[in-house]
């Protein structure tokens, strides 16, 4: 016994005697009808428990649905590879030639061709007019006749440059027709394309002699007057212009008094 | 192999052999050996017997539906005291969980309220004279750990390294934690031993 044990040996020695508790007389029979009780429990296999119909419908659903969700992923799938991965598709309208005599043209409709024509036509004359528009004001009024003649030339000088423009564009849309038509490559239809822009060509400078050649139609505006600008067009009664021309001048002679004055 | 023979086996014998035959007569025996002891190491922990005998008959139940998990390395007294002391530990937090938020309030707050012990049976409370009663009152004041300690080696008289190995902590551990629950205990009990 060590030193720790004396001390406590009083204490040590009630503790050895305290009394011993028996289980109870029926301690047995409760216990095995705790055991029996609890077996059953056990004995249900994982087997039985995924068959019973509680759980099979549930399953039965899922597996259902995973199967349409498996499907419909699947046919996602290829919109979603890898777009450098993806071998090109061989194009069933691409025809290899060799020459340029095999070529496939279709030739364009005349109908469309006049629209074509006309609409280049009609944004030439338009612009210039929109010219005419803009160099009236830089000249004076005396030199407005000859100008005229002289701003419809440097339109048509412009014209020619937008026609080039236009032109340029009219061969790109011919290479893009006949690309949507049946010919692949540009190069194969340049002969064509060339004999066409020519004719164009010369069909524009006809129109353009025709529109030389018409009759210049003067504007109103050289015969404007600042007593003249009417802008609400209203008709003024004799009284009205009367008390219009009294007032105008009142204002004159103040304006001259003033001038006056400053002078002085 | 017959019941007498049975009956000389010792407890890791008996354990071996209800595992691989499934000898209800190897079990019965077992519960016949630990059943009292059992009963006496939860009750002085708990100090319910009614609830001392539902954690012992869990234990058996545990021992016979996990038969398997006995190891024979381990001595059988370890591993069903290592049962019980489990079952007896979460029975008692159980029920401290219950009566803190009723008594507990009341009492001092680093001490577990004195609860009076009214599940004893008459046969047994006849038994206990009062001092019996006072130490039993004063074990379960003890903190937990110290008290399972003091119990298994000064009422139930095993080993340290027994107890060591029941409460899956170190020998020095489980000495030290029996003196702390010794002067403990002498200190709840200052009264008698003073006189």
């Amino acid at each position: 016994m060590n030193e720790e044990e004396k001390t406590y040996k009083k204490l040590l020695d009630d503790l050895k005697d305290l009394p011993k508790i028996d289980a109870p007389k029926n301690f047995e029979t409760e216990l095995l009808r705790k055991i029996n009780s609890s077996e059953p429990e056990n004995k249900e296999s994982f087997w039985d428990k995924l068959l019973s119909p509680g759980k099979l419908a549930p399953a039965a659903i899922a597996i259902a649905s995973a199967a349409i969700i498996f499907f419909v992923v699947d046919i996602n799938s290829e919109e979603m590879e890898d777009p450098l991965n993806i071998t090109p598709r061989l194009r069933e309208d691409l025809v290899v030639v060799e020459s340029f005599e095999e070529i496939p043209v279709a030739p364009l409709k005349k109908s469309e061709r006049v629209k074509e024509e006309s609409k280049v036509i009609n944004e030439g004359l338009d612009k210039t007019r929109a010219n005419e528009t803009q160099i009236e004001p830089k000249v004076g009024l005396e030199k407005r006749s000859d100008t005229k003649s002289q701003g419809v030339e440097n339109s048509f000088s412009d014209e020619s440059v937008l026609d080039k423009s236009d032109i340029d564009n009219l061969k790109s849309e011919e290479t893009g027709r006949l690309d949507m038509s049946a010919a692949p490559s540009a190069s194969s239809t340049l002969e064509s394309e060339i004999s066409k822009v020519d004719s164009f060509e010369r069909e524009i400078k006809i129109e353009r002699d025709e529109i030389k050649n018409l009759p210049v139609i003067r504007s109103s505006s050289e015969n404007l007057n600042k007593d003249n600008i009417n802008f609400m067009q209203r008709n003024l009664s004799t009284e009205e212009k009367r008390e219009v021309q009294q007032l105008k001048m009142k204002v004159q002679t103040e304006k001259s008094q003033k001038t006056e004055q400053k002078s002085n | 192999m017959t019941d007498r023979n049975l009956s000389e086996f010792t407890d890791e014998e008996l354990i071996l052999e209800f595992q691989s035959s499934g000898s209800e007569k190897a079990f019965e025996i077992l519960v016949q050996r630990f059943k009292n002891p059992l009963i006496n190491y939860v009750y002085r922990f708990l100090g319910d017997y009614d609830s001392c005998v539902d954690v012992v008959q869990d234990t058996f139940v545990k021992v016979y539906r996990y038969k398997d998990n006995y190891s024979s390395l381990a001595k059988f007294s370890t591993w069903i005291y290592t049962i019980a002391g489990n079952l007896a530990r979460t029975e008692y937090q159980r029920k401290h969980r219950r009566n803190f938020f009723s008594i507990s309030s009341f009492g001092d707050e680093e001490k577990p309220f004195d609860i009076p012990d009214n599940s004893n049976r008459p046969d047994v409370a006849a038994d206990m004279n009062l001092k019996n009663e006072i130490i039993q009152k004063a074990l379960l004041k003890v903190r937990d750990s110290y008290r399972e300690a003091v119990i298994l080696r000064d009422v139930q008289e095993l080993s340290y390294e027994e107890i060591a190995e029941i409460m899956k902590i170190e020998v020095g551990t489980v000495k030290s934690r029996i003196n702390r629950g010794r002067a403990e205990l002498q200190k709840y009990l200052k009264d008698i031993y003073n006189d």
